[in-house]
Order: C-alpha cells, then structure tokens, then sequence
C-alpha cells in the first residue's frame, strides 16, 4: 500500500480520537424515576401522571395509578446511583456510556441484599423504560425511569 | 516482366492491374482483351498476378482462421491498464494534477461520515425508547413491551415464585 494511503488512515485515526474524545469525557446523565402504584382498587390516576398514564393504558389495564415517590440523580458514567424503592428495595443505576442519541444504563434491583433484577439498556436520550411487576400493598409498582444526557 | 515504360500502353503492369481488379470500362477492358490474345507476355504477367492474389487471399484467410481474437483483445487491454497503473489505485480515478486538496481534510471529511455513519440509520422515531441488551434475575418470569404509540419500552418481572405474581387479569397482553 503507499505511504500515502498509510498516512491518509493515520489522518482519520486521529481526526476520529479528536473528535470523539469529548464524548467521552466525564459525560453525566440525568436518571429520573418515579414509583407508581399500580392497582384495581379504585379508579384514580395521579394527575402528576396524566401523560405517562395515557400512555402506560395502551398495554396495561389498571384503575387507579398513584404516585409514591419520584427521584432524580446526576450520575457519571461509571458510577453507580442508588434509590431506595418501597418493600425493602434498592434500585441501582449505572450509566456504561454513551452512543450517539443513547445511553447504556445497567439497572439493578436488589431485595434484602439480593440481586433479583439486572439488565443492560440502551435509552434514548429523554427516552422513558417502564419496569414493573413487584407485589406491594394489594398492587403492582411501576418504575418510571428516564434519562437525559 | 512488361512495365508502364513499354511503348505499347496495352502492356502496361497498371493496365492489366486495373484490368485484373474490374476498373476498366467496357471499350478498355475489350481493348486489353483483344492485347491478351496477341500478347503471351501479358497473357503470363496477369496470370502471375491472379495466382500471387490466390496465394495471399489463402494466406490471409489462414492468418485469420489461426488468430485468436479475444486473446489479442485481452492482451491490448491488459497493456492499456499497465499504463494506466501508473496511476496507481485510487488516484486513477481521480483527474490528475486539476485540485489539490490536504490530506487532512481528506481523513477529516471521511472521519466525519464515519462517526455520523451509524447515527444515520437508527432512532428515526419508530425506534423503541430502549433497547434491552441483556436481562439476568432471581425471577420466574420476565416479559417485554412495547407501547404502540410512543415506542416506550415496559419490562415485566415477576420476582416471586408464586404464579399468582402475573399481572392483574386487567392486563391487556
């Protein structure tokens, strides 16, 4: 191959390092998540939830929607956020990195110091990801998570 | 052999050529005709000149009959690309010596494309909020989701071992 060829891929190796470095460094992401009480019980739909409500009734069914805490963290990436979820439960949030309009987030849950929920996502930036499922007070809880970056 | 220096014209060379290739008109080919039956010197030249045609019509339809053309078609375009190789690689494509452009603007143009690249086919409003890469837990089972309006991702678990953990009967899927 010419050395010019070699050259030319130097060139582009490095413009790419400059221009990707920036990215890079110390990038923070905005975690908010909002616990939700889903239930039958009654028919009610906080009105702090209208929009996600509307939204959420496509797949699921429930009466009443009731908010029970909602947390924002500014988390590095690399580093781990913690938020205390109701039943004894932690939420743990770690930002991987970031890729164009998305961040890689590893969630976990943990229950009496055990890890009964991990998973690896990439979310849009401003982007929301629903976890639910969890049994509490005649109910299911809803974890509203959103990022922004 | 009679040549165009005879003082006869009827026993010129040039004559029983034109003679010989049919550009005469009537009244000279009739003229070279009657010379013919007079003349055993011309009568020998055209015949001569007929059997020289035999032979180099058969030698040529032989040469043609033996010669491989796509083999000479290869070989001529095989030599147009050496030279041209002298250009070498991409710059054979490029007109040589019009715009000179830096090298570094070269890498950071291709850089650019490189880094927008992946960005270009992906998220265009139908891409769901979040794409799961993995998923491990003490759970018994997991489902996912997605909202058909806004492409929210809903992620489903069920972290007891008790099947009464499912969703409410409410639940749509």
């Amino acid at each position: 191959m010419p050395a010019r060829i070699h050259k030319l891929f130097l060139a582009i190796a490095v413009v790419m390092a400059l221009m990707s470095g920036p990215v890079l460094a110390s990038q923070k992401v905005n975690i908010g998540i909002k616990t939700i009480l889903a239930s039958d019980k009654a028919e009610f739909v906080d009105p702090q939830l209208k929009g996600l409500i509307k939204e959420l009734r496509t797949v699921f069914r429930f009466t009443s929607y009731r908010m029970l805490g909602q947390d924002n963290l500014t988390i590095e990436v690399g580093k781990t956020g913690t938020v205390r979820l109701p039943g004894g439960r932690v939420l743990e949030v770690t930002p991987i990195g970031i890729q164009g309009k998305r961040s890689e987030l590893e969630l976990s849950i943990l229950k009496k110091k055990r890890r009964i929920f991990n998973t690896r996502i990439k979310l849009l930036n401003g982007g929301v990801l629903t976890v639910g499922g969890p049994r509490h007070d005649n109910g299911f809880l809803l974890f509203n998570i959103t990022g922004r970056f | 052999m009679k040549t165009s220096s005879i003082s006869n014209p009827s026993c010129s060379t040039r004559q029983l050529s034109r003679f010989l290739d049919d550009e005469m008109s009537e009244p000279e080919r009739q003229a070279v005709e009657n010379h013919l039956n007079h003349c055993p010197d011309c009568r020998c030249v055209l015949e001569s000149y007929r059997l020289l045609g035999r032979v180099a019509r058969r030698q040529a339809d032989r040469a043609r009959v033996s010669v491989d053309l796509d083999s000479v078609e290869d070989q001529v375009l095989s030599h147009i690309n050496r030279h041209r190789g002298n250009t070498s690689g991409w710059r054979k494509w490029w007109p040589p010596g019009r715009f000179h452009i830096p090298i570094y603007a070269v890498a950071a143009a291709v850089a650019c494309f490189l880094i927008i690249l992946p960005f270009s086919f992906q998220d265009n409003g139908h891409a769901p909020s979040a794409i799961i890469n993995s998923f491990t837990g003490s759970v018994t089972s997991v489902m996912f989701y997605e909202t058909p309006n806004t492409h929210q991702t809903i992620i489903w678990f069920n972290e007891e071992s008790n099947p009464s953990g499912e969703p409410n009967a409410g639940e749509n899927t």
